[in-house]
């Protein structure tokens, strides 16, 4: 029975993962009407990017500061009066102040990175037939992929994280510290993004230009803006999730988040592409089922039952768990 | 008519348009004076709505000025219409269907609400009483408008008549100087048309607006209208008082001759 629990509450914490990632696929549908196969690379480029800061930054290049400074963010120590502030540490001296660093830089590049793609690539291809825009996404993939093949090479990388102790003993089970983290860490963006959308003007205004552009520029709202900021939050809280992932596999590799973007995408589809409640439902129970599958069949049945499940979905229930019927008005 | 020296509030000035081959409005020019209530009528297809269209920005004529308030509304891109105090109201609904009815009218304050990306995902202090404030007042036209009872509902589930208040509530909140208003009473009844004619001007007195009233609804617009502009097939034929355009051959012709509309009296 411990087994049965221990797989439940890991499966939750990657389907949390998995739903993370279908959020930004459901976020760039819902505004655009795009299916965004860069989304996993465009995750797996930025977690490399947070790689690339917490190694030892060389400031040689800086003058007057002495040749061989080096600047490690992870093992970033600041005190005041003795007072720690590092909010604690790991074995091998990682920092919580030095992860938290290195996650909101590596989240904030990310943001940048999803509102150049979205003015730059996909904004030329708009108002143009909708498959201009997937191919150039398929374009993106495959681009950002080789570059990260190129630049990091394909052996895998260990990737930081903030918690690595003994597992927490719930009772009924056992968790690894990293996968209560992520599982904490999604639920908290989950929220954040609901308040977001339900709570504030901005959020509204991103809804309201997804529904009816025309209608919502006259509210005065700038729909192209919108656009760029829906693919720039997507990119973030994929960013989020790549960074979360990495550690929980065997690294960091330019594949990482191949498997991880099917799994996502199977949490979209079970959800209803267009319902952002069906992406996290989606999301973990994906994740929960994937482990069970795992436990009690068989780890070679699990892609197979996840991708009969998506082609299953497609056919008997096409607007998902959550999603809206699609009424076409001609 | 317009006797008053001061300039009209909106100016349209020999606005054409083509759509390929089609002349959708030919060099149609017009004055809404501040404070009055302007029909523009035509049969089917005579450029009401492209006219509109080229008003609120959505379109760009390819000749012709259109002044705001001495301002060259051409040079205005679409999502600062709202800003420069013109809102509008659409033939067909354009309301958002999966949001509810506050959150629609809600989105019709956005130009109204200054707060950026970083100081709303902060929730500073000013943020959230100026969303409260926004939230306020969106009730209270809600409330003006009778839609209390389905503030909280999804505007897809409502009946027509409803959804049509919800959006002149989305209109009226963005505090506009000139209202838009394309055929409000479509899909009315008789007895609620008179009712409608009742509600635009106490709602042109109460909020100090300007409308414009696109309506083929010719008891109304005749009922209403301080003048009325009469378009044909993309030419303005007549402008003038109510009683002035009634008397106007071409616009009886206009009717009469051309299609099988609700008819020129009142």
């Amino acid at each position: 029975m411990e087994t049965f629990f221990a797989q439940l509450a890991n499966g939750a914490s990657t389907g949390a993962l998995y739903g993370l990632l279908a959020l930004a696929l459901v976020f760039i549908f819902r505004a655009t009407d795009v299916v965004n196969f860069a989304q996993g690379e465009m995750a797996m480029f930025s977690t490399y990017l947070g790689w690339s800061i917490s190694r030892p930054l060389s400031l040689s290049w800086i003058p007057f500061l002495g040749v061989d400074r080096h600047l490690n963010l992870l093992t970033w120590r600041p005190e005041v009066f003795g007072l720690p502030l590092y909010l604690g540490s790991e074995n091998d001296g990682l920092t919580r102040l030095g992860y938290l660093v290195v996650l909101v830089v590596t989240v904030a590049i990310a943001f940048v990175m999803g509102a150049l793609i979205e003015r730059l690539l996909i904004r030329p291809s708009e108002g143009k037939n909708l498959l201009n825009a997937v191919i150039v996404t398929l374009g993106i993939f495959a681009f950002l992929n080789s570059l990260a093949n190129f630049r990091y090479g394909p052996v895998p990388q260990t990737y930081p994280a903030p918690f690595r102790g003994d597992a927490v003993d719930f009772g009924l089970f056992k968790m690894s510290q990293h996968s209560l983290f992520a599982l904490v860490v999604a639920a908290v963006l989950m929220i954040a993004v609901y308040v977001f959308f339900q709570r504030t003007k901005l959020g509204l205004g991103v809804r309201a230009a997804a529904l009816n552009p025309s209608a919502s520029q006259l509210m005065g709202i700038n729909t192209g803006r919108m656009l760029t900021l829906g693919w720039a939050l997507a990119a973030a809280i994929g960013c989020v999730a790549g960074m979360l992932i990495a550690p929980a596999l065997s690294g960091i590799s330019p594949n990482l988040m191949f498997g991880i973007l099917l799994y996502g995408f199977a949490a979209a589809v079970l959800g209803g592409l267009d319902s952002a409640l069906g992406a996290v439902v989606g999301g973990i129970a994906v994740g929960v089922g994937q482990s069970m599958v795992v436990q009690y069949v068989g780890s070679q049945w699990s892609d197979i039952i996840a991708f009969g499940l998506i082609i299953a979905i497609l056919m008997v229930r096409p607007t998902g768990l959550f999603g809206a019927p699609a009424v076409k008005k001609v | 008519m317009t006797v008053a020296p001061a300039p009209a509030l909106l100016q349209v000035r020999d606005v054409t348009i083509t759509f390929g081959g089609l002349v959708a409005l030919d060099s149609v020019s017009f004055d809404v004076g501040s404070g009055e209530i302007v029909g523009l009528i035509g049969p089917n297809g005579a450029g009401k709505t492209t006219m509109f269209n080229c008003v609120t920005r959505l379109y760009r004529p390819d000749r012709g000025s259109i002044t705001f308030d001495g301002r060259d509304l051409l040079r205005v891109p679409a999502h600062r219409v709202a800003a420069c105090g013109i809102t509008r109201t659409f033939q067909n609904l354009a309301l958002f269907p999966s949001l509810t009815v506050l959150d629609n009218v809600l989105v019709g304050q956005h130009h109204l609400l200054h707060a950026d990306a970083v100081s709303s995902s902060l929730r500073l202090p000013t943020v959230v009483s100026e969303e409260r404030a926004a939230r306020a007042e969106a009730c209270e036209i809600i409330n003006y408008l009778d839609l209390d009872a389905y503030r909280n509902t999804y505007v897809r589930s409502l009946p027509y008549g409803v959804q049509k208040r919800v959006e002149t509530a989305r209109a009226l909140v963005g505090r506009p100087r000139l209202l838009l208003l394309d055929e409000p009473a479509g899909g009315l009844n008789h007895e609620e048309v008179t009712r409608l004619g009742e509600q635009i001007r106490a709602i042109r007195d109460r909020f100090a607006l300007t409308v414009l009233l696109v309506e083929h609804h010719m008891s109304l617009v005749m009922a209403i209208s301080d003048h009325v502009a009469v378009l044909d097939f993309g030419r303005r034929i007549a402008v003038g008082t109510p009683a002035e355009v009634q008397r106007n051959p071409a616009v009886v012709e206009a009717y009469l001759g051309g299609q099988d509309e609700d008819g020129t009296h009142a």
